[in-house]
């Protein structure tokens, strides 16, 4: 695989000619006035140099529940059930990787980790299964050399590291204790492997780095610390056996190694659980489990609707990474997946009977790309109606990395219930689009969303509302469009739509957010996207061999002496 | 423990045996001593501090009643009509403003409202509390011998709003029989049961100090934001360790406490509508034993969560949508909040069917109830919705409604709050939120 992998441009390599449309998305709304598009000519943008990126922060990530689960599978079985209640994940600006980095365990979490911790390792001694946690045959409560045994090989995948001997002494003595006042050396086992479910070695990633030697003061992630940093972001669970062998071996420490595992990952059938919990982080697609729709308005949902919608733009997503497609497609394509139900909802021929499959949506249907999908389409709107403004803004913050400041407080945001007057959603936003207060932001947002009146608040096309023509045709920063197609069209080719791929890949795998002071890491990164035609497996490889995954910075409100006196591993 | 407690010992074992049963357990004054104030080792009955947060406010104009004072000085209005029945239990403070900067709809008033300081706005897309909301500052003080020093639930809270500092968010239990199981499930035993601890909570601590000290390595290779947050791990494993130690200590000596009825696991909506009525009312009715068994002091029922869309009360669009959009009067927002008031008053209800003392558990509370704005459609942080419920002891006025003429902070409640609630805060706030005085009208 990796032999013949094709080659692409070297990192420091790329001089290319990109047009960057340099809106004043990061601070605001352009006071009212639309975006100024004079700044978006091409210009030719140099690479900047490896060793000059500002490196994001270091970030010490909780599990999310996800990753908790999947490390508990892949390090036990499949069929050890993990309870179904964990420490709630927490996003942060709308992104729960980000939020794992900020976030901590509450007293509840605590709690709620520790009931899980017994669940499982009550299941993991279990007489049926304990044959596999060991060959070791205990010989009485106590027999220190099982326990031992039983730290050795659990302890690394837990930890995703190497044990210090103090801490193989701590697991095997609390085994012990327990094992002689239980007189059962399962007990013990049990309570064992319950304290390492529970320690912070294993619920946080400390993925905090070494100085390097060239007097930066800059950090480098060692091995271990990368492989469990890759196999979050590619897999969404915990390294394996052979990552972990990896680390131990030396083969992270070259670009090549790196290249080697990161291709085989991306090969493995977990990356397409990592890459679902990716696009499901950056788009909210979870948020569709809980979808809810008035069932008296919108006689075609059903409380299903939610999940298969995002399976449908979770499946099409898939195809463009896993068969190397230009990413930009996921703007345009009508190659999608379909069940029954939702072929109905379409007026399209089911391509399937049972379950989800491909087909190719005609031509005439005007669902084009993502913007086309029930997912996108109902989870930005109301209950009862659809939104131009929450359409506009998903568009604008999640596809485009702007940001859209919140309404000012203290106003009344209401628009007029359809009447005469205003029959129309755009007639009823027209205020916002001219009340200077509101024109500013509700620009950028509004336009993008009237482009899908014609897709009802459950994503079902419509040809007029409620009687009254949809005008769907708009302009976005610059480039004019007559209907949702020409609207696909326009964000496929809009600079900012790779550039925001970029910063949220980074953001997820580092868990921080990209700063005012890193934009040179969105263009590093988007110069090696374009010189690989945008193919996702790519950017990953690209992001994945740069400082900016490997290395990390001293955390900004780092006071001075930081203890060194931890336990040595040894 | 007192011997007469053993009498009970066989009565109760019935309930910790098999499924859960509720015992209407008589009113026992045996373990209080003669004036029925204080319990039978001496010690005063407990005071108990809860929050009620609803989201997305109310409309003032169908709000605030009518006259002020005490007694039948004032008429409950409309939206607030669901609380008749415990009309000489509340006190209701219309007038007041939340004084914080109004930055970031509904979250700088909730931010406000329940830390008494402004949101924490980093960016735009990154805000938190930035301060400890109340209820945390209390539990500090008075939830530290309890098992559970505060609790948090809702029936759609999605995470809560309980907040130990900026990020630090305590999740609220949304499963009414989850509830149950942490408070009353596995381990807890009722007043008399002199039955041996289970001996496997002592092993449970001794793996929560191999925890602890992993966690003390842990911290000595992070930078300080990391360790703060290390730090907040390790105090909640040291917190799970107390409430192992008091499930080897005897059980606490109520007359009140019982273990009540295990609520159904499965509340799913109906026509995608929430049963928000349905789970409110079983998660109270396990609080308020909660509270009689002392299990907790404190706690917050967050019922719903800011900007929630939920279809409620049998209107037609989801609520937040609903009081932006709706016209003229609104009279579908005003059927949500005057719902959310009848949840509100099954809640005080339930705390009041439980006697205690020479009252009822309601005469030994604080209850706060408060939303994150007042009229939902402006965001507005004046006429700020507050209600007290109880009189924590005989330290707050009950049966009022005090009207502010003068917009005044409202953070002199919540000074109030705490001083009735035993912190003595010399003042409360920063800046425009800043304040000395309590709302000494309402107090007692």
């Amino acid at each position: 695989m990796f032999e013949s992998a094709p080659r692409w441009p070297t990192i420091n390599a790329g001089v290319l000619s990109l047009s960057f449309a340099l809106f004043a998305l990061q601070t605001g709304c352009n006071g009212g006035e639309p975006p100024d598009d004079s700044n978006s000519q091409p210009e030719t943008v140099e690479q900047p140099e490896a060793k000059t990126l500002l490196v994001p922060e270091v970030s010490v990530p909780r599990l999310t529940s996800a990753q908790y689960r999947n490390s508990i599978r892949d390090i036990f079985g499949e069929d050890i059930i993990t309870p179904p209640t964990l420490e709630p994940d927490i996003a942060s600006g709308g992104f729960v990787a980000i939020g794992a980095g900020i976030s901590t365990i509450s007293p509840r979490g605590v709690e709620l980790y520790e009931e899980g911790a017994y669940a499982i390792a009550v299941q993991l001694v279990d007489e049926d299964k304990r044959d596999r946690l060991t060959d070791c045959e205990p010989f009485g409560a106590q027999d220190t050399s099982c326990f031992e045994a039983i730290v050795d090989k659990y302890g690394p995948l837990l930890f995703r590291r190497p044990l210090s001997t103090a801490e193989r002494t701590r697991y095997v003595q609390v085994g012990k204790k327990i094992g002689a006042e239980s007189d059962d050396f399962w007990t013990g086992t049990r309570y064992m492997l319950a304290a390492m479910l529970q320690s912070p070695n294993f619920l946080f990633r400390a993925e905090i780095g070494k100085p390097v030697d060239d007097g930066t003061g800059r950090l480098r992630l060692n091995n271990y610390e990368l492989a469990s940093r890759l196999a979050f972001f590619l897999w969404n669970t915990t390294p394996d056996a052979e990552l972990l062998d990896a680390a131990r071996d030396g083969e992270l420490s070259t670009d090549k190694g790196i290249e080697q595992h990161v291709r085989r990952m991306l090969d493995d059938e977990r990356a397409v659980e990592g890459m679902r919990a990716f696009f499901s982080d950056i788009y909210d697609l979870d948020a569709l489990l809980e979808l809810s729709k008035d069932p008296t308005i919108y006689t075609l949902y059903s409380p299903e609707l939610g999940l298969w919608s995002r399976e449908q733009t979770l499946l099409t997503i898939q195809d463009i990474i896993f068969e190397d497609r230009d990413f930009r497609e996921l703007m345009t394509t009508r190659e999608t997946y379909l069940n029954r139900k939702l072929a109905s909802m379409y007026g399209v021929v089911a391509p399937t009977r049972e379950g989800f499959a491909k087909t190719t949506l005609p031509e005439d249907s005007q669902r084009y790309g993502l913007i086309g999908h029930a997912s996108i389409l109902s989870l930005y709107s109301h209950p009862v109606s659809s939104s131009a403004t929450l359409r506009g803004k998903f568009i604008r913050e999640r596809l485009l990395c702007g940001i859209i400041p919140s309404p000012p407080a203290d106003v009344d945001t209401s628009i007029p219930e359809p009447s005469g007057e205003t029959p129309t959603l755009r007639d009823r936003v027209a205020e916002h689009l001219e009340n200077p207060t509101c024109a500013g932001c509700h620009n950028l947002m509004d336009p993008l969303g009237l482009a899908l009146e014609n897709f009802d608040g459950i994503g079902v096309w419509r040809e007029d509302d409620e009687g009254y023509p949809i005008d769907a045709s708009g302009t976005v920063d610059g480039a004019s469009f007559e209907d949702p197609q020409g609207l696909a069209n326009a964000l496929s080719d809009h600079p900012n739509l790779t550039r925001c791929m970029v910063q949220h890949a980074i953001q997820y795998s580092t868990g921080t957010r990209v700063t005012r002071d890193q934009q040179a890491l969105l263009t590093y990164l988007d110069i090696e996207f374009a010189a690989s035609e945008f193919r996702f497996k790519e950017l990953i490889v690209a992001l994945t061999l740069s400082p900016i995954f490997r290395e990390v910075n001293v955390a900004s409100d780092t006071i001075e002496g930081t203890d060194n006196e931890e336990e040595s591993n040894e | 423990m007192n011997k007469k407690g053993l009498d009970r010992r066989s009565f109760l074992r019935g309930v910790l045996g098999g499924a859960a049963v509720t015992v209407a357990l008589p009113v026992l004054d045996l373990f209080l001593d003669e004036n029925g104030e204080a319990m039978a080792d001496g010690s005063a009955l407990p005071k108990r501090f809860g929050i009620y947060y609803w989201a997305n406010g109310m409309i003032p104009d169908r709000w605030t009643p009518e006259g002020s004072g005490s007694g039948d000085a004032w008429k409950l209005s409309p939206e607030l009509m669901p609380l008749a029945g415990v009309k000489d239990d509340i006190t209701v403070i219309t007038g007041m403003s939340v004084k914080a900067p109004n930055l970031e709809p509904h979250w700088s008033g909730i931010a406000a409202i329940l830390s008494g300081y402004p949101l924490l706005h980093r960016s735009q897309q990154d805000y938190t509390f930035s301060a400890p909301s109340i209820d945390q500052l209390i539990a500090d003080e008075v939830g530290q011998t309890t098992r559970f020093p505060s609790l948090e639930l809702g029936a759609q809270p999605r995470l809560g709003l309980s907040h130990r500092g900026p990020d630090l968010i305590n999740p609220a239990e949304d499963s009414p029989q989850r509830l149950f199981e942490r408070i009353f499930g596995v381990g807890f035993r009722a007043p008399g049961d002199m039955s041996e601890p289970d001996p496997s909570i002592g092993w449970r601590r001794s793996v929560l100090d191999v925890v602890k000290e992993d966690n003390a390595q842990f911290q000595k290779k992070l930078g300080a934001r990391d360790r703060i947050r290390l730090e907040q791990h390790f105090d909640g494993v040291r917190e799970l360790e107390l409430r192992l130690a008091r499930l080897q200590e005897d059980p606490p000596q109520l007359a009140a406490c019982s273990v009540p009825e295990m609520p159904t696991s499965d509340f799913p909506d109906i026509d995608g509508r929430p049963q928000l009525q349905a789970k409110n009312r079983a998660m109270c009715d396990v609080l308020a034993l909660a509270l009689a068994c002392d299990q907790t002091r404190v706690f917050s029922n967050f019922i719903t969560w800011p900007l929630n869309n939920l279809l409620l009360a049998q209107t037609n669009g989801g609520h937040h949508q609903l009081t932006h959009d709706e016209p003229g009067d609104q009279p579908q927002v005003d059927a949500v909040v005057t719902e959310l008031m009848g949840e509100l008053a099954y809640m005080i209800q339930a705390f009041k069917k439980i006697p205690e003392g020479e009252g009822t558990l309601l005469d030994n509370c604080a209850l706060f109830a408060t939303s994150d704005v007042s009229l939902g459609k402006t965001h507005s942080l004046d006429e700020f919705p507050i209600i007290l419920a109880g009189s924590a002891g005989g330290k707050l006025q009950t049966g009022m409604h005090y009207r502010s003429a003068a917009r005044e902070n409202a953070n002199k409640v919540l000074l109030t709050l705490l001083r009735a609630m035993g912190l003595q805060f010399a003042s409360f706030g920063e800046e425009e939120t800043y304040t000395e005085d309590g709302l000494t009208a309402v107090e007692a």
